[in-house]
């Protein structure tokens, strides 16, 4: 069974909650202008969201111009900025569930499988606009542990009371109890209530009852000490309960029961629903460093407390909301730490976006290009961040003194933000907005402050990969050169040429002065371009030319720029994607992700435009045996019958078992989420369409799908 | 009747026949794509062979490639439809006749190159009284009794991956519905295909069936006691629970196979022996109408309950959860299930003298 991906209130989907399966190949199909566009960038919205913590009413920055849905007020369902978008997330495969307790090797996985039954987990994301602002919160709800253990407890437990009536009396007395307190407390009917919180509460009840010999008299009796009120009370009562739901009175609890050695099982399984709230602030840097470090905190906390219960002879543990909370904001953010998308219209690389300087070149100018400002800061930054870590590294020192040595630090650093963005205007633009300044971020601050994700959602990155991998230019050369799939068949050359360091720097220069990005430097190689630098800049041209002059004495290294070049293979002549025709340069950008890409969730709008069908169906393998191979995913929106046909081909394939077939290309039914999107009576849905091991669809296809060409011969 | 199975001799694909009889064979595979199935016999070898055999129609020839084209189209629309029908092997057996014949079921027409006493030759076949039986109407007017409701049901549910039961007014504990209910699982259970059949059935969330909380989930469990004496047959029954709203009502009955043939039934599945009644099969093209209102994300009602084998589900703080996890009430309550429909499943193997052909 897979994970389920839900959401509601995005743009053409209303306030019902939209379901569907997250599988590896997810395919979108639908009639135009219905929503399947929707539904893709559901996803990104979500996966932005959740890496920057960016819920602007107005704009959403990710993308560029390449996708600009605008912010909240225009993507929430009827531009209604009351209604809440919610996005959920419920983990029904073992392994993922599993993968929250590895992500921090708290637990070892064997004793989780040996002692836990876990149902699932299920995440949920909602935001809404208040008090001119964006709210979100997470509400990880329903975490259902079932324990063995539990369940070997209970059934003892009903086993002694059919034996002894009395007994009997006192279980149905408590089933009373039990439920008007719990009703109380939630103060919803009791069949609204969750099963797993009643369990949570009728365990903490079972327990108490337990260890008191089970007799009626003497649990009131107990009870009244405790509550120090009548216990048919019903008020004090609920007031037990809630008392019970706090960790140190559970603790209490458990003291008092492994210091009379009462206990019968001695393993608790605490179930709560618990609602982070998080409050959005305009830059994402600080939200993202406060946000962690809240959590960080929390985390701490709690992860102290579990660990005194397990010195207690390692017989307890107790797993609490915020344990996994926090792990659940590790495990989603780690799930969609990389990202590629590629809307229906892919970047056609300018002609000098194809040059690239060498690698080491590359290196230089990436350092260069930081002012002096922005690098002075990455110093200061990591600074504070060692001086942090080091107090708190301090065994001895007791923990009121850390908290506040480190104020200051922090006060520091803030302020030092706060400088760096009123001295230097652009600041924000060109660090905060810019994914390689983050990437840089990242690459200084120590893992847990790093900020999450690098997302590269522009399909202009692509070209780019040509000339940094050699490897990829031959996947991408076999696959344009084989003659099964194109008839005019290319291939790709990386050219290498001497460059001036006149360019280097230029670019040096005006990384310091301006923080002119990398295109920008690979422009001044056109020839009018450095003309007209070496006439504004005629000191710094001077300087160059001496510079130049010591280079040839000293015999310093000579340096390369690389250029794509594309050959059309029959005529043997130099094309660029802007003369070969538009299906294959426009298929490029995604036939590079796809076979280049590792673990990365790909998304795909229309990725069939312009391609012959035989091509469509060549595209169709690539995905599979990416999703295969280098266990990327994808989620395709697509009117490609050819695609489909071809998936299905690969599941007949796959369940006839065949051995001459390909195995990077087996398809199981578990591997595709067919997904159509139709409308009725004015609600647009999502409806999962099923696929048979064989695949042939077990659903009908919405519309006559596959029936157009019938339609047209005969009707 | 309403729904039919045509077998079909690999032959009639061959160049010769086909380019001869092409108006007519186009005509009954035409016919299949609306009302009707074709039998996929020795477990898929059939269509193998026919489609080999159109694939071989030559191109370049004017009449041949048009015809290619077309019956390559008719079959795409029977693949997508799930009108070809899966049967299993008939070990030892190399000639097709003997195979239809030694099939479990009797299929309603037989189409070969030579028409005999049951068989028929497509055009013989379009001018048989069998093929106006088969396809003049699509409307039943008959009283509902056992037998009427087996003739009807048991074509339809032949070999079925999927079947969806729409009846707002569907009791189980009331006798008038069993017995009909008893003929659908028997006939689902009679399958050759080794694959899992799914039986939904929907059903109106009526105040004198779920009056309170206590009351319901001793309903909907009478449902899952059920359901669990019928798991042995391969049949993964659910039940699904609909609130109308003051805007949409549930009212009109249906049974659809494969979400590509859909029977209204007016007066519903219930056994009435002293009613006429008119079946009538709706047409692939309304289907998606029908199928939306019963599927939760497109449903106008709201589904308040979902019951299966394992789990009952009911409505709680907007989402359907758990109420009755089978498992674990099997731990907890030291529950004995009844024994539901005692169903059998039945060998119905022709009977006919096979020696006649030979």
């Amino acid at each position: 069974m897979s994970n389920i991906l839900r959401l509601n209130n995005f743009k053409a989907f209303g306030p019902e909650m939209q379901s569907f399966s997250e599988k590896p190949i997810t395919l979108i199909y639908g009639p135009n202008s219905i929503g399947k566009s929707s539904l893709l960038h559901s996803q990104l919205n979500l996966i932005h969201f959740d890496n920057n913590l960016d819920h602007d009413l107005y704009k959403s920055f990710f993308a560029g111009d390449e996708l600009d849905f605008g912010g909240f007020e225009k993507y929430i369902h009827k531009h209604d900025i009351s209604k809440t978008l919610t996005y959920e997330r419920i983990l029904t495969e073992k392994k993922d569930i599993l993968k929250v307790f590895n992500i921090e090797k708290l637990y070892d996985i064997d004793i989780l499988n040996k002692y836990i039954n876990i149902n699932f987990i299920n995440h949920k994301l909602e935001s809404n606009y208040q008090d001119t602002d964006i709210k979100f919160k997470y509400i990880f709800n329903t975490v259902i542990l079932e324990h063995k253990f539990l369940l070997e407890f209970y059934l003892k437990f009903l086993d002694q009371n059919e034996i002894d009536t009395k007994k009997r009396k006192l279980n149905l007395i408590k089933e009373k109890l039990f439920n008007e307190a719990l009703s109380e407390h939630y103060n919803i009917p009791i069949e609204n209530i969750f099963q797993n919180e009643k369990k949570a509460f009728k365990y903490i009840f079972d327990v108490t009852i337990a260890q008191f010999k089970k007799s009626k008299e003497e649990f009131e009796i107990l009870l009244g000490e405790t509550l120090q009120t009548k216990p048919s009370d019903i008020l004090d009562r609920i007031q037990f309960f809630k008392e019970l739901k706090q960790i140190d009175s559970i603790k209490a609890q458990i003291k008092i029961n492994i210091n009379n050695n009462n206990i019968i099982h001695k393993k608790i399984i605490y179930i709560d629903n618990e609602i982070l709230f998080a409050s959005t602030k305009k830059d994402k840097l600080f939200k993202t460093i406060n946000y962690q470090n809240h959590y960080l905190k929390k985390y701490k906390e709690i992860k102290n407390k579990i660990d005194k219960f397990k010195c207690r002879g390692d017989k307890w543990d107790l797993f609490n909301d915020y344990h996994f909370s926090f792990i659940l904001l590790a495990i989603v953010s780690t799930k969609i730490s990389k990202t590629q998308y590629y809307g229906p219209l892919r970047h056609f690389p300018k002609r000098f976006e194809l040059y690239q300087v060498d690698k080491k070149i590359d290196k230089n100018l990436d350092s260069k290009q930081l002012t002096f400002g922005v690098k002075a800061i990455y110093k200061l930054v990591k600074l504070l961040i060692d001086a942090i870590d080091a107090i708190d590294g301090i065994k001895i020192m007791p923990q009121f003194l850390k908290k506040i040595l480190v104020i200051p630090v922090q006060v520091v650093f803030f302020v030092i933000m706060f400088l760096s963005v009123l001295i230097n205007k652009n600041f924000k633009k060109s660090f905060l907005y810019n994914d390689k300044n983050i990437d840089n971020w990242n690459k200084i601050v120590p893992e847990k402050y790093q900020i999450l994700g690098k997302n590269k959602f522009k399909s202009s990155d692509t070209w780019k990969r040509l000339i940094k991998s050699s490897d990829l230019v031959n996947k991408l050369n076999l696959w344009l050169g084989d003659k099964k799939k194109l008839r005019n068949n290319y291939a790709i050359k990386i050219k290498k040429k001497p460059i001036t360091y006149l360019r280097v720097l230029g670019g040096f220069v005006s990384g310091l002065f301006g923080g002119k990005n990398e295109d920008d430097l690979i422009f001044y190689s056109t020839l009018n371009e450095q003309k007209n630098w070496n006439k504004n800049h005629k000191i710094l041209y001077k300087i160059s030319m001496v510079w130049n002059y010591f280079e040839k004495i000293l015999k310093i290294e000579q340096r390369y720029e690389s250029q794509v070049v594309f050959i059309d293979t029959s005529k043997n002549t130099e094309v660029t994607p802007r003369d070969m025709g538009l299906g294959i340069s426009q298929m490029l950008p995604i036939l590079i992700s796809a076979l280049d890409s590792k673990k990365t969730s790909l998304y795909l709008e229309q990725p069939e435009l312009h391609l012959h069908p035989a091509i469509q169906m060549e595209l169709a393998d690539t995905f599979i045996r990416s999703a295969n191979e280098n266990k990327n995913t994808f989620m395709i929106e697509s009117h490609s019958e050819h695609l489909l046909l071809r998936i299905m081909k690969r599941m007949r394939q796959t369940a006839e078992n065949k051995k001459n077939r390909d195995k990077s290309l087996d398809l199981i039914p578990d591997d595709i989420c067919l997904l159509y999107v139709d409308s009725h009576k004015g609600k647009t849905f999502v409806r999962e369409l099923t696929l048979d091991s064989d695949g042939t669809l077990l659903s009908k296809w919405p519309n006559g799908f596959f029936e157009d060409s019938y339609n047209e011969m005969f009707s | 009747m309403l729904f039919y199975e045509l077998a079909c001799h690999p032959e009639v694909f061959t160049r010769e026949y086909l380019l001869k009889n092409n108006l007519a064979i186009k005509q009954i595979f035409k016919n299949i794509t609306e009302k009707g199935s074709v039998a996929n016999l020795n477990e898929g070898e059939w269509k193998d062979i026919v489609i080999k055999k159109i694939a071989s129609l030559d191109n370049d020839k004017l009449k041949e490639g048009k015809l290619k084209k077309q019956l390559q189209n008719i079959f795409k629309v029977l693949q997508v439809r799930n009108k070809i029908i899966y049967h299993h092997k008939i070990n030892n057996e190399t000639d097709w006749l003997r195979i239809i014949y030694a099939n479990e079921i009797d299929f309603s027409a037989i189409l070969n190159t030579l028409t005999t006493h049951d068989t028929y030759e497509a055009e013989d076949l379009l001018e048989s009284e069998l093929w106006d039986n088969l396809t003049r109407t699509s409307s039943e007017y008959a009283i509902q009794d056992e037998e009427y409701i087996k003739f009807e049901i048991e074509p339809i549910l032949h070999n079925a991956r999927q079947i969806d039961l729409i009846d707002p007014y569907f009791d189980i504990t009331k006798q008038r519905y069993i017995v009909p209910f008893k003929i659908i699982l028997e006939a689902l259970s009679n399958k050759t295909i080794n694959k899992e059949v799914i039986l939904s059935i929907h059903i109106k969330n009526q105040n004198n069936n779920l009056p309170d909380v206590l009351e319901r989930t001793k309903y909907l469990k009478s449902w899952q006691d059920m359901f669990a004496s019928n798991k042995n047959f391969n049949i993964q029954c659910t039940l699904y629970v609909w609130r109308e709203t003051d805007k949409d009502k549930m009212h009109d009955r249906y049974i659809i196979r494969d979400e590509s043939f859909c029977v209204v039934l007016p007066s519903g599945i219930d056994e009435r022996r002293q009613n006429r009644t008119v079946w009538s099969d709706i047409g692939y093209h309304n289907i998606d109408g029908v199928l939306n209102d019963f599927r939760d994300e497109s449903s106008p009602f709201k589904l308040v309950a979902k019951v299966n084998y394992n789990d009952i589900l009911t409505l709680q703080q907007g989402n359907l959860k758990s109420i009755k996890n089978r498992k674990n009430a099997e731990i907890e309550e030291n529950i004995h299930f009844k024994s539901g429909l005692n169903i059998k499943k039945r060998t119905r193997y022709a009977e006919k003298n096979r020696n006649a052909i030979t």
